[in-house]
């Protein structure tokens, strides 16, 4: 086992599951400071001093500083991410793989059973309380990290091929989709670097 | 990191605890075979008049009332006997009934109702038994011999012929209605079970002469003390008064009023208020005998000649009360109940008495009343219509 | 595979981001038994019955229950209302709102955005606004009695819910009638006794025996036949082939009276007697005036069971003030039917025996009452009430009504009332002057007039001033008429609640919006056959509640909860353990005469047979004896004549049918100069009212260019330079709607028809903003029937309409909460 592997595994596992956070549901006002002065804000400014990321992490800081003026900006952001994450297609962009890579465009298609299939095999299911489709964002990156840390010191096939064909396929479309919202652009940021981290490691993965 | 750790091992550390149910009551079940075979052999020898009158429980108890009905002795020389109508006569329901009288068997065996006040006592139980199995069979073995079909509505009673035609109608059970045909009925019941034995229970007894009281349900009329010639029906909560008490029997007075297009044979509470008291025969309709008539006068909104009439006749000295107090609490709570399935049902005080016929029939097609219960809803809901409450629209 | 290169992280402090990071959305999965194509189970709908195949958590497949020989194909549109991307997945309210209340700004209702909240809260605010309407204002300021067609199942049915949990807080205000019969419920019984839309009818076998002559009278059987209020069974479809080919034999003739060609002309291949929209009374009267003239009708039978008759001659030889003999020569001048065939008609009819099945959209126009009226009048004349295969129905195309009747009891539904209503939290009951009960179709009026006094069915009731609205699985933003004039009406609402599963305009309208699950994705029952009671049906949960979604029993029960009441209101009884007490009272009921099986045998086999009922006439026993079996009318017989009608002293409705000029109409009629086409707005063939619009696949089936079709004449649309598929702008001075044509020469020139029940998708909130998808309750207008009925008047509708020029907007409807940006 390779300890430097599995420190870093660490690492990537916990910015997956910061992003599967995020896209979960709405920030509460004190998970909201952390980003104004805190953990969150510490995090960012560490990602930007990656070139690749810079970009985003200015957008999300400007959003911020823009719901900042609002008196009550968690409810702003609550609204942008409604707006984005829990409409329809048409109007936002849905976090499911489905509407973005079946003929339907809906819901509960190929993708949600490929993940639910996944799951059986490894025992798994989605938590009940958070009763959503297999093939939602968040549970895809909170399986990812779940799996990178089983990997302790190495970087498995299994980890590799569900990135990449579970992930990726859909990744860039449900982030592009993201764009035609305009509110205070915060979570278009995030989805922004989210794409940034994952095409940089599995390109480093790769490389 | 200790967290995001944690919250690994919650995933795949966390121990499946799921255990099946513990088995069904197996022991029962042998049993109920065992008894099954036991009782088969014995079938065809319990079935005779003679070994269901052997023991004294049923030959000192209802086989002597049976003696005092129309099924013992009648003009046809056609006698019930007790397997005909205790027995079933589809065999695989005969094997369930005689494991069901096993029961009874046994009672005799321990001596549960060995003396008459015993069986008097147990009546109610054992009875209801018997009503459940005519329920369940739709009264077959009543049917064998009484059938639908073959009944002649013409040559019945102007009363029995709607209650015959509604009954046939929907093959109704013929015990629902004809219960203590053949035996007494359990002493703390008069008729019936259900609706039937709720309203009864409403009903007082002891009626004094002069005063007046209130039908509990439809009732049968008659022109004589006798109780032998039909002249039609009260409705439902209709109000007589008392004049004369003998024996089984009273004479009434009813107040009322009838158009007079036609043969004047429906009677109404009020003036030109379509609040039905119930109906006459054609005859006593038609005749002078029984009634005093009074004012004639028209109503303006339909252009009706109506007609105050007094009636005196003759009805059962029974299921009668002082007052619709009861019988209105009964009605209401089941037009709040049985009407609110479909929608919210209107409140009594938002049409006015002669619009409710209307709208309650409008209902009916969805909700499951019997004709007694139809008739006593509809009358509560006249009685509180707008006509009768100053509540607002 | 080394990632040791991945200089990207290096130096990254990972250890901040534990505060970061949330709860995890996996859990180790409980051991499930191996499903290999999946399970069958069963359920029901107002379409009908069905079987679905539920694997891996999802409806896969669906097939018509064996018993339904004639499914409709809308089972096609079950799943992709389960599936709809317009499902309300999550609590949501809308953002400006929940920041300030009842000082939101109400004129961006419809166009706002919205934020979800969680069940705990949004019940919470349902609450809180509940308390504050009755402390603040009273019961006056809640309307919370408009219902819809719910789903089926009778221990879910929504309105019920509702109706239990907000009566155990206080009082509110509440409705009579409905948008299907509003008209015809009212005005059937003074004439006829009963509200006869809603009443058994005389059983087809008997009417396929004896009747020579079947009149439907603006009656599409086949369209409207497909859904009904319980379980569909879809039975009258037999009778209707056996009729089908009783017309290819000659041996009954069907006649639709109707300006259009119907889906049920063209299924029995039957005539069809063209009439001008709207002008049925006239080519009534007209055939009364040659029954009288010609002395072709029943004299006796007028006399023995009808009253007013000679009250009514005057006005039909124009002896009254109008001085108007309703000749068939004037009728045809309004109907454009020519006199002799008047003439001829009144005589095939009285011939031989005639069955007049009279449809319900007649009545939903101005003066609806009238032709309802004189049809029972002409049924009169013909004097064939109560025989088997003559007379007159009003429902003939409802729910099966024909298919006679079992007698055996259907399931009874969860309790509508509060089991101790004097532990109703807010006893204040009074209404401050305010009617309590109004007629359904007038609350937009009560926002907009509040304190305006107005006539109805013999009373003079005061508009309440509403402030708040509550809707359970109802949407009245598809059947209320004149969206403009509604969003008007919602700028003066302080709160609006929604509970539904999907995104209607209503919710898209509200305040707060509560997510249900689906009628598939929890366990009920139903009676299968609402006329028929042909038997009880298991409706087996397919799936779990979708995203956060709850069934109606529990969100009414986590509001019970809140008023400390949880326990009256669930009388601490389960979902299944109200589905096993709805069977079990229902085998109590029927034990005399229809044996059922026990709670669990139904469940596993799903269903209880009841056989087939008893052929029955409707009124043979008024005919039989019409002293004892009197109509409910006030005088007992047919009322030609109501002195109760005549008494009110209304405008709009007097004594005895009339004709009124309608305030709209086409062919000459008023206001056909500027909008020369009637614009029809009958129920759909393809849904269930609003049902299943949400339903994308199968939508996609009918739309054209992804808009509802509007179907219009060869020559209209020529003159137009419309072509089958174009898209067109329908206008009138009410409002303005986008939908895709449908050139069909079923429809007479100066007729349209666009089906009721397209979803309402305004490109913005602002007042006459274009409907990009075809609601046509964006142009009909919002007036009464008459004083009698103060009904809805959808069919008293003028437009004009021109090809779409330009860029389309996107369809709004079918999403989320977010409308234009």
């Amino acid at each position: 086992m390779d300890t430097d592997i599995s420190v870093v595994n660490e690492s990537r596992a916990s910015l997956y599951w910061w992003f599967a956070t995020l896209l979960t549901k709405e920030l509460d006002k004190e998970q909201l400071a952390l980003y104004f002065s805190g953990e969150g804000l510490q995090l960012l400014d560490q990602l930007a001093e990656e070139a690749v990321f810079e970009k985003p992490v200015k957008q999300i800081k400007s959003a911020l500083l823009t719901v900042l003026a609002v008196k009550q900006p968690e409810l702003e952001l609550a609204a942008d991410f409604s707006e984005l994450f829990l409409t329809d297609a048409k109007k936002g962009a849905p976090p499911y793989a489905s509407v973005y890579l079946s003929e339907t465009g809906q819901l509960f298609e190929q993708p949600h059973h490929d993940m639910l299939a996944i799951f059986k095999k490894q025992g798994l299911a989605v938590d009940p309380t958070f009763n959503e489709p297999a093939d939602h964002i968040a549970i895809q990156l909170d399986y990812l990290g779940n799996l990178i840390i089983q990997d302790g010191g190495e970087v498995s096939e299994t980890q590799v091929a569900f990135i990449e064909e579970s992930v990726l396929p859909w990744l860039g479309l449900f982030v592009t989709a993201t764009t035609k919202v305009s509110n205070s652009g915060f979570y278009q940021g995030i989805c922004q670097l989210m794409q940034a981290f994952i095409e940089q490691d599995i390109a480093a993965i790769k490389a | 990191m200790n967290k995001l750790f944690k919250r690994f091992w919650q995933i795949v550390s966390k121990p499946s605890v799921h255990l099946s149910f513990g088995f069904l009551t197996i022991g029962g079940f042998l049993a109920g075979i065992i008894f099954w075979g036991g009782f088969n052999t014995a079938l065809e020898v319990t079935n005779t008049e003679e070994f269901c009158i052997g023991c004294h429980e049923m030959s000192e108890n209802v086989y002597v009332e049976l003696q005092e009905t129309v099924h013992w002795k009648n003009s046809s020389g056609v006698r019930a006997t007790c397997p005909d109508c205790h027995v079933p006569h589809n065999w695989t329901d005969k094997i369930a009934r005689k494991m069901q009288a096993s029961k009874e068997v046994w009672g005799a065996v321990f001596g549960t109702i060995d003396t008459r006040e015993k069986f008097l006592d147990k009546r109610g139980e054992l009875a209801q038994h018997e009503w459940d199995r005519f329920s369940a069979n739709n009264s077959l073995e009543c049917k064998n011999c009484h059938n639908y079909d073959s009944m002649d509505f013409e040559i019945m009673s102007e009363r029995a012929q709607v209650q015959m035609k509604m009954a046939a109608e929907r093959d109704q059970s013929c015990v629902d209605c004809h219960k203590g045909i053949a035996h007494e009925l359990p002493e703390d019941m008069e008729s019936g079970e259900g609706t039937l034995a709720k309203l009864e229970a409403m009903a007082t007894s002891g009626y004094k002469k002069g005063e007046n009281y209130y039908s509990v349900r439809q009732l049968p009329l008659f022109t004589d003390k006798s109780l032998a010639t039909e002249a039609g029906q009260l409705n439902a909560a209709t109000e007589v008064k008392i004049l004369e008490v003998s024996g089984d029997a009273i004479k009434v007075e009813i107040d009322t009023w009838r158009k007079t297009k036609g043969f004047g044979r429906v009677m109404f509470e009020d003036f030109a208020m379509n609040i039905n008291e119930g109906y006459l025969t054609k005859e006593v309709a038609q005749s002078d005998q029984y009634m005093q008539k009074g004012e004639t006068k028209e109503d303006n909104l339909t252009g009706l000649p109506w007609q105050k009439v007094s009636l005196e006749l003759w009805m059962h000295n029974k299921s009668l009360t002082e007052s619709r107090d009861t019988l209105w609490t009964f009605a209401k709570t089941t037009y709040d109940t049985s009407c609110s399935v479909c929608h919210t049902q209107p409140a009594e005080g938002h049409f006015d008495s002669n619009t409710w016929p209307g709208m309650f029939n409008g209902m009916l097609s969805f909700v499951n009343l019997d004709g007694d219960t139809q008739a006593l809803v509809l009358k509560y809901l006249q009685k509180h219509s707008s006509d009768f409450s100053d509540e607002a629209h | 595979m080394s990632i040791s290169r991945r200089s990207f992280l290096k130096g990254l402090m990972v250890s901040s981001t534990a505060v970061l990071v949330g709860p995890g959305l996996l859990q180790v999965a409980e051991a499930a038994a191996a499903e290999t194509k999946g399970t069958w189970k069963i359920s029901g709908s107002h379409w009908g019955a069905f079987r679905a195949r539920v694997y891996a958590g999802k409806v896969q497949e669906i097939k018509a229950f064996e018993a339904d020989k004639y499914p409709t194909e809308m089972l096609n549109g079950i799943k992709g209302i389960i599936y709809s991307p317009s499902r309300i997945r999550y609590p949501m309210v809308r953002y400006e709102w929940y920041l300030n209340r009842e000082k939101s700004d109400t004129t961006k209702r419809g166009d706002n955005r919205f934020i979800r909240v969680t069940w705990d809260e949004a019940i919470s605010l349902f609450h809180a606004e509940l308390e504050r309407m009755q402390t603040q204002y009273g019961p006056w300021a809640i309307h919370a009695g408009s219902t819809g067609w719910r789903s089926t199942g009778q221990v879910h049915s929504c309105g019920n819910h509702m109706a239990r949990a907000i009566a155990m807080h206080g009082y509110t205000v509440n409705k009579v009638g409905d948008y299907s019969t509003g008209a015809g419920q009212t005005i059937m019984p003074y004439v006829l006794g009963t509200t006869e839309v809603y009443a058994q009818g005389t059983s087809w076998p008997l009417i396929l025996k004896n009747s020579k002559t079947i009149v439907l009278w603006g009656n599409d059987l086949v369209k409207n036949l497909q859904v009904g209020w319980n379980c569909e069974t879809h039975e009258s479809f037999e009778y209707l082939e056996q009729l089908k080919e009783k017309i290819a034999n000659k041996e009954i003739r069907v006649i639709s009276v109707d300006p259009v060609v119907t889906k049920t002309q063209d299924y029995l291949n039957s005539e069809q007697q063209y009439i001008n929209p709207q002008t049925d009374v006239p080519f009534m009267l007209a055939i009364a005036h040659t029954l009288y003239k010609e002395e072709l009708y029943d004299k006796k039978f007028i006399e023995t069971y009808a009253l007013g008759f000679e009250d009514f001659l005057p006005y039909l030889l124009g002896e009254t003030k109008d001085k108007v003999e309703k000749t068939p020569e004037w009728a045809e001048t309004i109907c454009g039917i020519k006199a002799d065939d008047i003439r001829e008609f009144a005589r095939s009819i009285v011939k031989e025996r005639t069955q007049i099945m009279v449809g319900w959209s007649i009545q939903r126009q101005q003066h609806g009452e009238q032709p309802y009226w004189m049809a029972a009048v002409l049924a009169t004349m013909l004097g064939q009430i109560g025989l088997p295969g003559g007379g007159i129905s009003y429902a003939h195309h409802y729910s099966s009504v024909g298919v006679s009747s079992t007698g055996a009891a259907g399931p009874g539904g969860f309790p509508r009332n509060p089991d101790k209503p004097q532990n109703r939290i807010h006893k204040n009951q009074d209404f401050k002057g305010y009617s309590s009960t109004i007629p359904v179709a007038r609350w937009i009026d009560c926002i907009l007039e509040p304190g305006k006094k107005i006539q109805t069915n013999g009373a003079t009731i005061t508009l309440p001033d509403l402030k708040m609205m509550v809707f359970s699985g109802c949407n009245p933003w598809h059947h209320h008429q004149d969206r403009n004039n509604m969003k008007k009406a919602f700028h003066k609402l302080e709160t609006v609640v929604s509970v539904d599963f999907t995104w209607t305009a209503t919710c898209r309208f509200s305040d707060i919006v509560l997510p249900a699950c689906t009628q598939w994705e929890r366990n009920d029952l139903d009676l299968y056959g609402s006329y028929s009671a042909r038997g009880i049906i298991a409706m087996q949960k397919l799936v779990d509640p979708l995203f956060q979604s709850k069934t109606d029993f529990e969100i009414f029960t986590l509001l019970a909860r809140k008023l400390g009441q949880e326990k009256d209101y669930t009388r601490g009884k389960t979902e299944m353990q109200w589905v096993e007490e709805l069977y079990s009272d229902c085998v109590e009921s029927n034990k005399a005469n229809f044996p059922m099986p026990d709670f669990k045998t139904f469940w596993k086999e799903g269903f209880v047979d009841f056989g087939k009922g008893k052929d029955w006439t409707r009124q043979a026993d008024f005919r039989e004896d019409p002293e004892i079996n009197a109509l409910g009318t006030p005088s007992g017989f047919i009322e030609i004549f109501s002195r109760k009608i005549d008494r009110y002293g209304y405008k709009e409705c007097q004594g005895h049918p009339m004709w009124f000029e309608k305030s709209e109409r086409s062919h000459g009629g008023p206001g056909s100069d500027k909008h020369p086409i009637w614009l029809q707005s009958c129920h759909p063939n393809k849904r269930l009212h609003s049902q299943m619009c949400d339903s994308q696949a199968f939508r996609e089936t009918y739309t054209v260019q992804g808009r509802e079709p509007i179907y219009i004449n060869s020559d209209d649309a020529k003159k137009r330079n419309i072509n089958d598929g174009d898209l067109v702008r329908v206008f009138n001075k009410r409002g303005q709607l986008l939908a895709g044509a449908v050139i069909s020469d079923n429809f007479p020139t100066g007729v349209a028809r666009i089906e009721e029940g397209a979803w309402y998708a305004p490109l913005d909130e602002k007042i006459g903003s274009l409907d990009t998808y075809g609601d046509p309750n964006t142009l009909t207008q919002d007036i009464p029937t008459s004083e009698l009925a103060q009904a809805t008047s959808a069919n008293t509708c003028q437009v004009q309409y021109e090809k779409f020029q330009g860029q389309a907007p996107a369809v709004t409807a079918f999403s989320g909460p977010i409308e234009a940006s």
